[in-house]
This record gives C-alpha cells, sequence and structure tokens, in this order.
C-alpha cells in the first residue's frame, strides 16, 4: 500500500516537474518570440503565410520579402518589398498588378482580448506602391447589405474632433507613403467605366502633407470626357497626432469645361466647439452651383446654415436660390438629437418669365420649414413627429399664385425611410382678375395667346388641391379652373374640373391617370378670313418628317438607342360638353353657327358627336334650313362619320338633302316631297328646273355633281363651296375620282377649283370650252376611207358646237 | 408657195426645240435670288419670292375686318408660316421676332430624291416611277405619288389597297407603304336600269370581262365606247370599298338621243375642215343608230350616212346599211364616187384584245375628173375588213404608249357581177407600241408600223378601170414621210403591189413644255403589177416632235425621202425634204 502511495506521488511529483518545465518553456518561448519574433517569423514561412491565407485572392508575385526586426521589447518593425505582385479575386471584381511595393511599419504590441489590441499600428516608415493595372468591376449587383452596426454613439459630444478618429489612428504615425495607380479601371455599370491614373502621396515634411491627384477618363453611352483631379489635406492628424482641424480643398476639371471644386474646414474652436466652414462650386455646361455651409456643433447641439444659388442659362427655372437655410438641432443627454428645426427661404425665376429681354425679372419666394421632435419614450427612443411646412405666396407680383404645403412626419430614425409616415395637405392657385395681363406677359414668347382667344379679357382662376397619406403609393389630386372672359362679341365662358390620380407616384413606373370635366358655358368666337375656293392649309402636314418632332420616333434611333428614363404613362378621359351652344362667326355666312359638343376625348382618341345646329345659310342661292349636321367619332377610327339634314322650300318640292358617309368621304342623298329621282333634285337645287328644261351643260353640270357628291368625291369644304358659290360647270373624272368646279364670283370672275389628282393617263373625249362649245377628240374607226387610204391610228381633233335634243 | 409655208413652219418648229432649254438644265439653273419683301408691315420673307394666297396672307398679316384676328400673334403667324412654306417644299423655315416684327427666313428648298416602298412587293416598282424625284417635296406631290400607286394597284386585282406616304425632309426620301389589300376577280357590276332601253345593250360595249381579275382601265374603256357612242352622256364605274368587300356599280347619266354637232378643224395635208352630223343614238330599245355627216376639207367634200342596226339588244351583231357620196380632190387624181351598201358587223372582246369583223356588198358609181380611172363607171363589189387590237392599244390610242393592232381588208370585184373587171384587192396591216424600260410614265415609245397590199388583177385594165382611190400611193405622214401625201409613184398612176414599214422613237420630258423628241425612219416597196415588187426602196429617216396639247397631239416632222437601187424609168422626185406638221393625228 504504501509502496504504491509512494510511486504515487513520485509519479505525480515527476509529471508535476514536467508540467513546470513545460510551462517554462512555452513562457520562454513566448517570451523569445514577443522579443526576437525575426527568430521564427522568417521571411520564408511569412511568405508561406502570405501564400496561404491570401488564396482568395490568387497571388503571385517573381519576388515577396516580408521581415519583421525588432526595435524594441515591444516595437516591431515590419519590412514589405514585392516585385511584380499580381491578384485577382475569386468573383474578378478585383484584380490588378503592382510593379513593386516597398513599405515599412511599426507596429507596437500590447495587451487585451482581440488581435486588434495585441498589434497597433504606430508607424508608417514609408509605403512606396508602384502600381501596374487596377480593375475594379462594380458593375454587378451588389450583395444584400449585411445588418448595420450599431453606430458609434457620440457619448463624448459632436463638439469634440477627436471623438471621430479611430483609436487605432490615434498614435499612429505615417512619415512616408507614395502610392501610384497608372492604370485604373473601375466599371461602374456595364456602360459606364472610368479609366484613370491615380497617385496618392503623403509627407510629414511637406504642408499639406496629403494629396491625391488623379486623372481620368469617364466614358458613359451619353457622354466622355477628361477629368482632372486634385485634393490637397492638411491636418494636424498627421504631424502631431491629434485632431484640432482637418481641411481639405480640391478641385475637379473637365476638358468640356465642366468644373468642380470644393474647400472645408473643420476645426476645435475650443473644448466644447467644433466649427466647420464648407464651400462648393460646380460648373457642368450650363449649370452653375454656388454653396456654402457654416455650422457649429457644441455640447448642447447642431447649428447650421446653407445658402446656395443654382442658375440654368437654358433651363426652364433659370435660377434657384437659397438664401438662408438655418438648421437648429438641440442635443439631449448622451448627445442624442432631440429635436430638428429647419428653416428655408427659396427664391426663383419661374419659366418663361427669366429670358424675356427688356421685361424685369420676377421671382417667386418659398419658404420651406421643417419642424421635428423626438419621441425618446416611445418604441426604442428613435421615435420622432416633424411637421413640414413649404409656403409660396400669394404673389401680387404674379398673379396671386400661391402655393402651401405641409405634411406631417413620422417614424424611426434607425428605420427609414421604412418607418416614415406622413400625411399631406397641398394646395396652390393661380388668379386672374384680367386676363389681357397674361396675354400681355406672354406676348412674343412662346406660350403667347393665340387668335382670336387674345383680344379676350376677364377673370381665370385655377386652384389645385391634394390631400393624404403620402407614404401611400397612389396619390389624388384635383384641380380646377374657371374663366369668363369676353371681348365684343367672342365670349369664353368655362369650368373645368378635374383629378390626377398618380400611381406608384414615387416609383420608376409611375403613371397618372386623368379625368376631367369640361363645361363650355359661353363660348363664342370669331374664325378666321375665308374665302371661296381652295381652302389653305395651317396646319403642317405631319407626313414630312423634319427631326424636329417631339419625342422622335424610337425606330429611327435604332435597336442600341439607350434609355436614359422609365417612360411616364399619362392617360386620361376628358368630357366636353357645351352648356349653351359654341356660336361661330364667319365672314362666309351672314348668321352665326351654333354647334353643340358632346366630346370624350381621351388616350385612346376622341370619340362623341359635334353637332352643328339648326341656322339658316344661302345654298344654292336660296335660303337653306340647316337643320343639323352631326359629325360623331368612334373610338379607333380616324374619320368621322357624318349625320345632316339640310331642307330647301322650293316652289315645286320641299328637298331634303342628307349627308352621311364620313369627313374624308362624305356622301349627299337628296329626297324630295313629291319623290324626284337624284339628279332632277341636283337640277332643281342647282338651276331651279327640272332635268328637263336645261341645256345640255346644265344637265352634264347636274349629273357630273350628283356623280361627285354619290361618290364622296368632294371634300366637306368643297361641298360648302359647292352649294355657297353659284356653279357654272361641275367637270368629274370617274377614273380618279376628281372633279373640276367652276364658279361664278362677285364682279364677273370665275374661279376653278379641283381635287388633286394624277393626270388622267387617257385624253378626256370632249373638254368643255362654254355652253355648247367644245374640243372633241375622236379616234377615227374607218380608217380605211377614200380619203384616208392608208391604215393610221387617227385622233382627229375639232372645235365642236353640239345641240341635244 | 404652200410648201415654202410649210417648211418654214417645220423648221421653225425645231429650232425652237432645239433652242428650248431641258428640263434638266432649268433644274440646274441658278436659284432665284434670294430677296428681302415685306409681306406686310409686321411680317418680312427673306428668299425666294412666296406667293401667298389672300386668306394665307390675312392669316399671317392678320384682318383688320375681324377683331379676333386682327392682330395674329407673332408665334401663331409663324406656326401659319411654317405650315404654308410646307405646302410649297421649304421644310426649315427660320424665323426671327423683333419686337413685333417676323422675319422669315425662307431657307431652302427640299427636293424628293427617293421612293422608297414598303409592303407593296413586286406591285409596284418604284425605281420606275418618273418625274417625282427632283420635284419639291410637298403634300401634293406625296398624294400625286399615293393616287398613281393606287391606281397601279387598281390595274392589278387590288381595288381596295390601303396606303400610307410619308417623307423625310432631311433626306427628300419620300416612303410608300401600305397593304395591296384582297385581289379581286370581277364577278358582278351592278347595272342601273335604263328607261326604255334593254339593259342588255351593254354588253356590245363591254372591255371587261367577268371572272377575270379586275382592271379599272378596262373598265374605263367600256365607259369610253359608250360615251363615244353617245349613246349617254356620261358613263363610268364606281368601286366602292368597305367591310363587305368590293361593290362595283356602273354610273350613267342619259342624254337625249338627237345630237348635231358642227365641227371645226385644221391640219396641213386637208388644211381647214368642218364638218356637221347628226346623229341619233337611241333607236327603239335595242339602242340601234343612225348618223349622218357632211364633211368638207380642200381634199374632200363627202356626204355620210350610216346605220348600226341591232338584232337582239344583247348581241353583238348588228347590219351596218351605208351610203357614201364624195368628191375627192388628190394630188394625182380628182374623183367622185357615191356607195351604198349593206355589211353585217360583229365585234368581240376578251381579256386583253378586241376583234371587229365586218364584211358585205357595195353598190358603187364612180367618175374620175383628172388622172387615170374609169368615168361614169357602176360596179358592185364585196368588201370585208377585219381588225384585232389589244385593249392597251384602244385604252391609251389618245395617247400612244403600248399595244398593238392588226388588220385585214379585202374588196373583190367579179367581171359578170356587175362589174367589168375581176380584182381582188387585199391588204395587211400592223401596228405595235412598245414602253421601253416599262417607266412611268413612260421615258422611250418605240413605235413600228407596217401595212402590205396587193390587187390582183389584169395589169392593164386594173390601171384603167380601178378607181384611183384602190390603187396604192405612198407618201405622207401615214407611211413614208419623206415624200409628199400620195406623191409616189411620181406620175400619179399608184402601185398594184405595195409594202411598207415604219419605226419611230419618241423620247417624253426631256424637253420643256410637253414637247417630244422624236426620230423614224420609214421604207416601202412597191411594184406596178401584181404580187411583184419592184427594186426601187423607198426610204425616208427623219425627226421631229410631238406636243401633247390638251387638245390633243402636235405633231411636226421632217423627213428626207430618197431611193435605193432606183431604176432609170422611176419617175419620183425623190431625194427631197418633206415637212408634215399635223393635229390630231398620232403615228
Amino acid at each position: 500500500m504504501h509502496g504504491f502511495a509512494r510511486r504515487a506521488w513520485k509519479g505525480l511529483k515527476t509529471a508535476c516537474g514536467l508540467l513546470g518545465i513545460l510551462v517554462c518553456g512555452i513562457l520562454v518561448a513566448a517570451a523569445v518570440l514577443v522579443w526576437r519574433p525575426e527568430w521564427f517569423l522568417t521571411p520564408p514561412l511569412l511568405a508561406k503565410l502570405v501564400q496561404k491565407y491570401g488564396q482568395p485572392y490568387h497571388l503571385k508575385w517573381t519576388e515577396l520579402t516580408v521581415s519583421i526586426r525588432s526595435k524594441s521589447l515591444r516595437d516591431k518593425e515590419i519590412s514589405l518589398k514585392t516585385n511584380d505582385l499580381c491578384f485577382r479575386a475569386s468573383s474578378d471584381t478585383l484584380k490588378g498588378c503592382f510593379k513593386r511595393i516597398d513599405g515599412a511599419f511599426t507596429v507596437e504590441l500590447g495587451l487585451g482580448p482581440k488581435l486588434a489590441d495585441l498589434v497597433t499600428l504606430a508607424e508608417v516608415d514609408h509605403f512606396d506602391v508602384d502600381g501596374r493595372t487596377l480593375q475594379i468591376d462594380n458593375s454587378h449587383p451588389a450583395a444584400p447589405p449585411q445588418p448595420k452596426k450599431k453606430p458609434r454613439s457620440a457619448s463624448s459630444g459632436y463638439h469634440d474632433l477627436a471623438q471621430f478618429l479611430p483609436d487605432s489612428l490615434r498614435e499612429l504615425r505615417i512619415r512616408e507613403m507614395d502610392v501610384r495607380l497608372p492604370k485604373t479601371t473601375l466599371m461602374l455599370a456595364s456602360t459606364t467605366t472610368i479609366d484613370g491614373d491615380l497617385s496618392v502621396s503623403f509627407s510629414s515634411a511637406q504642408a499639406p502633407p496629403l494629396r491625391l491627384s488623379a486623372r481620368l477618363y469617364y466614358d458613359t453611352p451619353l457622354k466622355s470626357e477628361n477629368l482632372d483631379a486634385r485634393v490637397a489635406v492638411d491636418s494636424d492628424l498627421f504631424t502631431k497626432g491629434r485632431l484640432t482641424f482637418l481641411k481639405a480643398v480640391g478641385r475637379l476639371r473637365g476638358d468640356v469645361g465642366d468644373s468642380a471644386s470644393f474647400d472645408a474646414l473643420l476645426s476645435q474652436k475650443s473644448k466644447n466647439e467644433t466649427a466647420l466652414k464648407a464651400g462648393v462650386r460646380v460648373v457642368n455646361g450650363t449649370r452653375r452651383l454656388r454653396a456654402g455651409l457654416t455650422g457649429t456643433a457644441t455640447a448642447g447641439g447642431l447649428k447650421g446654415r446653407l445658402t446656395a444659388l443654382l442658375s440654368d442659362s437654358t433651363g426652364t427655372v433659370r435660377e434657384l436660390t437659397v438664401r438662408r437655410c438655418d438648421i437648429d438641432a438641440p442635443l439631449g443627454q448622451n448627445q442624442a438629437l432631440e429635436a430638428l428645426s429647419i428653416d428655408c427661404r427659396i427664391a426663383a425665376v419661374p419659366p418663361a418669365l427669366g429670358n424675356t429681354p427688356g421685361r424685369p425679372e420676377n421671382q417667386i419666394e418659398a419658404r420651406v420649414s421643417l419642424d421635428a421632435k423626438m419621441k425618446p419614450s416611445l418604441l426604442a427612443g428613435d421615435r420622432f413627429e416633424a411637421t413640414l411646412a413649404a409656403s409660396v405666396g400669394p404673389l401680387k407680383q404674379w398673379y396671386d399664385f400661391h402655393a402651401n404645403l405641409t405634411a406631417q412626419l413620422g417614424g424611426r430614425l434607425r428605420d427609414l425611410p421604412k418607418s416614415l409616415t406622413s400625411k399631406h395637405k397641398i394646395e396652390a392657385g393661380l388668379g386672374l382678375a384680367k386676363f389681357q395681363e397674361l396675354v400681355k406677359l406672354l406676348q412674343g414668347t412662346a406660350y403667347a395667346i393665340p387668335a382670336p382667344l387674345h383680344v379676350l379679357d376677364g377673370p381665370v382662376e385655377v386652384t389645385l388641391e391634394s390631400t393624404g397619406d403620402t407614404s401611400k403609393p397612389d396619390q389624388l389630386f384635383t384641380y380646377h379652373a374657371r374663366t369668363d372672359l369676353s371681348s365684343g362679341r367672342q365670349k369664353v365662358a368655362v369650368a373645368v374640373d378635374g383629378k390626377v390620380l398618380a400611381r406608384q407616384l414615387f416609383a420608376p413606373g409611375r403613371r397618372f391617370e386623368d379625368q376631367t370635366e369640361v363645361a363650355l358655358k359661353n363660348v363664342a368666337l370669331e374664325l378666321p378670313f375665308l374665302k371661296l375656293g381652295p381652302v389653305p392649309a395651317v396646319t403642317v402636314d405631319s407626313r414630312i418628317r423634319t427631326g424636329e418632332e417631339v419625342g422622335a420616333t424610337p425606330a429611327e434611333e435604332g435597336p442600341d438607342a439607350i434609355k436614359t428614363s422609365t417612360p411616364t404613362r399619362v392617360t386620361y378621359r376628358a368630357h366636353i360638353a357645351t352648356v349653351n351652344p359654341i356660336v361661330l362667326y364667319t365672314n362666309l355666312n351672314p348668321n352665326p353657327i351654333p354647334i353643340a359638343l358632346d366630346l370624350d376625348v381621351s388616350t385612346a382618341g376622341p370619340t362623341g358627336t359635334i353637332t352643328v345646329q339648326t341656322f339658316e345659310a344661302d345654298l344654292f342661292k336660296r335660303k337653306a334650313d340647316i337643320r343639323y349636321v352631326t359629325l360623331r367619332s368612334e373610338p379607333g377610327v380616324k374619320s368621322m362619320t357624318i349625320d345632316g339634314l339640310i331642307l330647301f322650300k322650293m316652289p315645286d318640292a320641299d328637298i331634303s338633302v342628307k349627308l352621311l358617309g364620313t369627313t374624308e368621304k362624305p356622301q349627299v342623298v337628296f329626297e324630295s316631297d313629291p319623290p324626284l329621282n337624284q339628279q332632277d333634285i341636283v337640277a332643281m337645287l342647282l338651276f331651279g328646273k327640272s332635268p328637263d328644261d336645261l341645256d345640255p351643260d346644265q344637265k352634264t353640270t347636274a349629273s357630273n355633281s350628283q356623280s361627285a357628291m354619290a361618290s364622296g368625291a368632294f371634300g366637306l369644304a368643297s361641298l360648302y363651296l359647292f352649294a355657297s358659290t353659284p356653279i357654272q360647270y361641275v367637270g368629274y373624272d370617274p377614273a380618279t375620282q376628281s372633279y373640276a368646279m367652276k364658279f361664278s364670283l362677285p364682279g364677273g370672275a370665275s374661279l376653278e377649283v379641283g381635287s388633286n389628282s394624277q393626270q388622267s393617263s387617257h385624253l378626256t373625249l370632249r373638254k368643255r370650252l362654254a355652253r355648247h362649245w367644245v374640243i372633241a377628240t375622236e379616234v377615227q374607226r374607218n380608217s380605211t376611207t377614200a380619203t384616208n387610204p392608208q391604215p393610221q391610228n387617227a385622233v382627229t381633233t375639232f372645235l365642236e358646237w353640239f345641240q341635244r335634243y | 408657195m404652200r410648201g415654202r409655208l410649210r417648211r418654214a413652219l417645220a423648221w421653225a418648229s425645231i429650232c425652237a426645240i432645239l433652242a428650248a432649254p431641258s428640263p434638266a438644265l432649268a433644274k440646274k439653273k441658278a436659284p432665284a435670288q434670294d430677296g428681302k419683301k415685306a409681306l406686310c408691315p409686321r411680317l418680312t420673307i427673306v428668299g425666294p419670292n412666296i406667293d401667298l394666297t389672300e386668306v394665307e396672307k390675312r392669316l399671317v398679316c392678320g384682318n383688320d375686318q375681324s377683331e379676333g384676328w386682327k392682330n395674329v400673334p407673332l408665334n401663331e403667324a409663324r406656326y401659319f408660316m411654317k405650315a404654308f412654306l410646307q405646302r410649297r417644299g421649304y421644310h426649315y423655315p427660320r424665323f426671327e421676332a423683333q419686337g413685333d416684327l417676323l422675319t422669315v427666313h425662307v431657307g431652302t428648298q427640299t427636293h424628293i430624291s427617293k421612293i422608297v416602298g414598303r409592303g407593296l412587293g413586286e406591285l409596284y416598282d418604284f425605281g420606275k416611277k418618273r418625274l417625282i424625284v427632283g420635284k419639291p417635296l410637298t403634300p401634293e406631290e406625296m398624294d400625286l405619288l399615293k393616287s398613281d400607286v393606287m391606281s397601279r394597284l387598281e390595274e392589278q386585282g387590288y381595288a381596295c389597297p390601303k396606303l400610307a406616304v410619308d417623307g423625310d425632309a432631311r433626306t427628300g426620301v419620300v416612303t410608300v407603304s401600305g397593304d395591296p389589300g384582297v385581289f379581286y376577280n370581277l364577278t358582278y357590276i351592278q347595272t342601273p336600269p335604263v328607261a326604255g332601253l334593254d339593259p342588255g345593250i351593254f354588253n356590245r360595249f363591254q372591255a371587261h370581262q367577268y371572272g377575270e381579275p379586275l382592271d379599272v382601265r378596262l373598265l374605263n374603256l367600256t365607259s369610253e365606247r359608250i360615251t363615244q357612242e353617245a349613246l349617254f352622256q356620261s358613263a363610268y364605274y364606281e368601286l366602292q370599298c368597305s367591310t363587305a368587300g368590293l361593290h362595283v356599280a356602273q354610273r350613267i347619266v342619259e342624254a337625249k338621243p338627237h345630237m348635231v354637232t358642227l365641227d371645226f378643224g385644221v391640219d396641213t395635208e386637208g388644211y381647214a375642215r368642218g364638218r356637221a352630223q347628226w346623229r341619233n343614238s337611241r333607236i327603239g330599245y335595242r339602242a340601234s343608230s343612225a348618223e349622218a355627216t357632211l364633211f368638207a376639207s380642200y381634199r374632200e367634200i363627202s356626204f355620210d350616212a350610216l346605220m348600226h342596226y341591232y338584232l337582239r339588244p344583247e348581241d353583238r351583231i348588228n347590219l351596218e346599211p351605208t351610203f357614201l357620196a364624195q368628191r375627192s380632190n388628190e394630188v394625182q387624181y380628182e374623183t367622185v364616187e357615191q356607195q351604198a351598201g349593206v355589211a353585217p358587223n360583229w365585234t368581240w372582246d376578251n381579256e386583253s384584245l378586241h376583234l371587229d369583223v365586218q364584211g358585205g356588198p357595195v353598190f358603187e358609181y364612180f367618175n374620175t375628173l383628172r388622172g387615170l380611172g374609169p368615168v361614169n363607171d357602176t360596179f358592185f363589189a364585196f368588201k370585208t375588213k377585219m381588225t384585232v387590237m389589244s385593249h392597251m392599244f384602244e385604252y391609251y390610242q389618245r395617247d400612244p404608249r403600248m399595244g398593238w393592232q392588226l388588220g385585214f381588208e379585202s374588196s373583190s370585184r367579179e367581171a359578170g357581177a356587175y362589174s367589168s373587171i375581176t380584182a381582188q384587192r387585199l391588204r395587211l396591216y400592223s401596228q405595235k407600241l412598245w414602253n421601253v424600260g416599262d417607266f412611268n410614265p413612260p421615258l422611250f415609245v418605240v413605235a413600228t408600223r407596217g401595212w402590205a397590199g396587193v390587187i390582183a388583177a389584169d395589169q392593164t385594165q386594173a390601171f384603167n378601170q380601178l378607181p384611183p382611190t384602190e390603187r396604192f400611193y405612198l407618201g405622207g405622214d401615214a407611211d413614208v414621210r419623206g415624200a409628199g401625201r400620195q406623191q409616189l409613184p411620181g406620175d400619179g398612176l399608184g402601185f398594184l403591189t405595195a409594202g411598207y414599214q415604219g419605226v419611230e422613237l419618241r423620247i417624253n420630258d426631256v424637253l420643256p413644255y410637253k414637247i417630244q423628241p422624236l426620230i423614224f425612219g420609214d421604207a416601202a416597196m412597191a411594184g406596178r403589177r401584181s404580187w411583184h415588187m419592184d427594186r426601187d426602196i423607198y426610204y425616208s429617216p427623219g425627226l421631229g416632235a410631238r406636243w401633247a396639247s390638251p387638245f390633243g397631239a402636235v405633231r411636226f416632222t421632217a423627213a428626207r425621202g430618197m431611193v435605193a437601187r432606183a431604176s432609170p424609168e422611176n419617175p419620183t422626185s425623190l431625194p427631197r425634204w418633206q415637212y408634215f406638221a399635223t393635229f390630231g393625228t398620232e403615228f
């Protein structure tokens, strides 16, 4: 028993001894590793470690030397030298080659639970990178964002600059650094790349010590430009290891005139106050931006002021000025944001008013304010409520234009914009006591009021409203307009009420649905001067393209055309109806023409009716009772159908003229009481006689007229011309469905008009010269008479007088 | 004296043609001097002169008599002006506004550079379309092009095409796109009832055929035949397209049946011509016709009466009794004759040609006042005539460009059958035209014509007892254009055998004012015996011009008449220059 206990005791002593020796050995080895790490971490071993742990980047080099040298027990110097180092990330999003990397760093060993606590970068003695190529492909879809880490709490306050400095950099000293990347490619999207020559240099002996420069070539399908960028950064951080000021100055210049520059100074004014002063100037084509920001951060909160001036000499808004935008954000305990107040005063030169020579600029001034308060007692303490208000006018100098926006906002700061709630109310309006003021204002501009409306005067009012939950994708806007204009015998009293439903307003595929009711209460207008004869074309024929069309045909741009934005779909439906008929005055008819409308105009085209109501006119040299002419438009059909009835009371018969067919091919049907055939009715209308009493010319004219009207060869304008002018003669060529009309004009003159048509390929048989007189061309059928014994294709021509009986 | 006058006129015409600038040169002439013209106090036009109508002018300058349109805003005037200039081929005007003054820089005129077709396949060859490239790009020109394409499609069975024409002012390219639609065979035509007439009468004029592809030219040809007979005042066919398809309807305008005409004309062969005619085109429900014509010219005075008596309304067979009394005064002879005869006449059409056959006995009195021929002779003869012509030849007879014609005629006399001589007169004639290159409208039209005739009779009797109008003469605008009218042979006796062939090339639209230059060559041989040609070859190269006036073709020709292999006994006056000016007569 004792023997066993002795042996056990002896074994235990031996084991403890061995364990003690092992512990001592480990401690000694650790001490030696700390004291002289270069004894263990030899350059070959370090190169193998780099190879192993750099596997995901497929590292290759021709020479790699990593060495460690102990400067003291805590300070170790790590030297890195490589030649022709190339790397490529597995995802191919990052690859590059460096000709040479030469660096020397001093790290300081410490104690702590983390690796960062054990080894801290204390000094960069020098770091030279001589790059060859570097390509960063950022065009692929980004990986889903990682959950955000809890933001660092500003426990020491925003007024202390030092707190913004990472711990690892607090004691870092950099002596020399020189990084040159001559061929760097950054792919932002599949069609957008930035190629450049980048260099970063740092020298503690220079001022400012940090300089960044880049020569870039920016290439997109829409724009290519060479850019030259330079940034210089100065701070006592680089020399004294503490941060009391940070100053940065930079500029960016393009070879097509674009440029940008900025300067910013962040300084520690006192122990409890940090100040920021920054300015930026941008020139981009015709656009200019100049903005400044000043602010202070104290223990009590943040205060700032923003000013900006955006101008565009060719844009619709020529100038937008942020005259003063004050920001006040008081901080509470633990420097948490308690409230936010923003009050901005903005001025803008509205469209079309800024570029009128000789007219003083009219500015629209607006005020935008935000008043937000945190509700730390609710939820996670980041709940806020805010009121956003923006108002414009009423502007006496711009037609009482006014606009007011108020929005009640709420949400959680850490979950924006998802948690944002908003209820808004928008109200805007424009009132014109005298329409002539607007006429004069727009006179000479591209938006001038057209004739005959430009002589009207009276009040015009327009209002727009919207109320609802802003966070919803669909928003509803309602609008109203009223006019009560008049001048002489012209009047335009119209009421417009409508609503626009904006669907998915805040998404790229947004679309607008409009519904409008237009009530034409009292409209009377003068038509332009017209004369019997061909009607001039007052509209540009859209069949001829000039390349100036709005939204030029995408088909012409080819399949590779770049779509720069998602098109916004707009659908509309307007119901236009007359409360009282529209009255049209024309010099062609002594009586005004009343017209009633009942139209639905939508994206698919107009539908509905236009009805010319009863009025008297002189047609066919006698009084005609135009009962109605209704033009009806059907969906998807270009031309309108006609339904018209005109009555004539003649001594021998009552004649009804029915207009049928379409506006492109109107057809005329004649009826009478007692019944007569079509040709007889035309003869009676044209000449006041029955066909039996007509001479051959008149009979030909009557028959040709009836044929042309039946086949729709006359257009609507020609029909009116035909009916309202004494006819001398109507010729009709059925082969080409073309006609020629000769009219008697006041004063004895005559006018001949005809439809456009190809000349008939064969000559007419009989060309009328005057009544009973024609030029007759006829083929000689009996080509071998005694006097013409030789066969010949003989077409003889005679001046002929004829009489039928 | 007359010859000198004709020669001077012909040379003057040719010189005028040659001196006139060509359209191509006209196109390249210096543009109109750019100028500055105040259209009205507020609107100035800079550039070529633009003539606005009064309505257009009031739209851009304002109308003092209307309050609403007294002062048209400048931007509105500018829009109107843009539309008016577009109608004139100016698509890029530039506007300068200074206060209330608007200056319009008209800019340059855009001309059509090319025509492109889409969706029409082989139905329309845009490469053959002429006289549009180079013209100002205007809506009117586009409408004309559309109308032409529409007509060509309607000629090929596509009666209801859908066409759209648009133009690109940047390039001058005009695009015609469309859908030819359904291909139609002509199956039914709605014919209106005509009081007092059998509807079957329309069959005798019918050029179109049921069951064949629709061709509007054949419908128009039918209409022309109807109106030429003066049966109706107007006749035409309407094509009505709807969702139900094509509907063809005949439209006619009735006329009073009797017609009296007095006609006056001129030409260089007959000089002044006068004609008085009475016609009744609707005798009975079968619409038989009768006419009497009195004609007078320097060469001829005649009275002609004939009738077409239809046995059945729907039949094309009719009896044609005729009577003719005539006095002729030709260079070679002067004669008086009277004819009375009756002959059945039959016509027939298929989808491409028209046949006309007639033949019958003729009783004739003939007296030769001057020249070699019978004196106070009466005889009986049997005459036949057959003509075949393509529809296109007939359709374009007034503007010849394509088609063909072939004819044969005979006149037989038998001694003992109320005739003192046995003689057979036979003649074959033909004509054909080509539109070379199938251009539209034609650029080169080549035409050839010819005839061959023989009188089979005893030679001595034929010259003594056959009327000189039966014998063959050469010369004149109808055959050898290098010789005067019927001047060959020079002794005035005529030929018993003769043959002629001529060819002509006419070029359209290379000279201004629609004057068409032409070159031609004629050649003929003839003999004094039956079935025998002498060795002399008469030929005449020449040149001339044709002017397609609105009233008919005016032609001038100058040809050099010559004889090859001339026999010493040939009494001809050739070689010589011969000039003709004709009105109405074609090749």
